[in-house]
């Protein structure tokens, strides 16, 4: 999607972890790569590591080896990495999200929202109509 | 040819009613403000369209 609008879209993560109790711990060491400016690359592997991720967690044995492994694999400091997942400022910011998630009334995830609006269609083209259908509103206002 | 022509503009209200009713739903779809500050972004960081994507790692 950024590829096709590179001026023109900016994509924001926000986090809901609600599965299980790892959710949380995912979200914190996503932040602390943040820290570290590898945020998206740490998502990403993540991603990649969903389903042993998910069945360590739905059998309760601990991730946290596998999430040292991210880190050790993109290079962070771990050191550092460890100390920052435990920053309340995180904390705050993941428990944010979740009540903003409350308020929104939002019950599964992903869920997208383009410049405040649901998106309802999340293919390819409904990302292309609503991206389009936004820029098309942005240009109205600007010729007003 | 008068049944036709009363044919033909009942099917032009009809399409203006539908298009007046999408532009409705359209225009009625809320949006809501959603607080970004400090999360991890791509994109330019004033871009004109902003997606937020509420997620989970499991």
């Amino acid at each position: 999607m950024l590829e096709k609008y590179p001026t023109e879209v900016k994509l924001v993560h926000k986090f809901l972890p609600h599965v299980s109790e790892f959710s949380k711990k995912a979200a914190k060491a996503a932040m602390a790569a943040d820290d570290q400016g590898k945020f998206w690359e740490f998502h990403g592997k993540v991603y990649e590591n969903q389903e042993e991720l998910k069945l360590n967690a739905t059998q309760g044995r601990s991730n946290d080896a596998k999430i040292l492994e991210i880190a050790g694999l993109l290079k962070l400091d771990v050191k550092r990495f460890i100390n920052k997942m435990d920053d309340p400022a995180f904390e705050e910011l993941i428990d944010r999200d979740l009540n903003d998630a409350r308020e929104l009334d939002i019950r599964s995830t992903p869920q997208v929202y383009i410049n405040g609006r649901v998106l309802k269609e999340r293919s390819f083209p409904g990302f292309v109509d609503a991206i389009d259908k936004e820029l098309k509103r942005e240009e109205e206002r600007d010729s007003k | 040819m008068k049944r036709t022509l009363i044919q033909s503009l009942a099917s032009m209200l009809m399409v203006i009613l539908f298009s007046g009713l999408v532009a409705a739903v359209e225009q009625a779809e809320p949006r809501v403000t959603i607080d970004i500050s400090g999360h991890p972004f791509k994109g330019p960081a004033n871009a004109p369209v902003t997606v937020v994507v509420f997620s989970d790692y499991l």
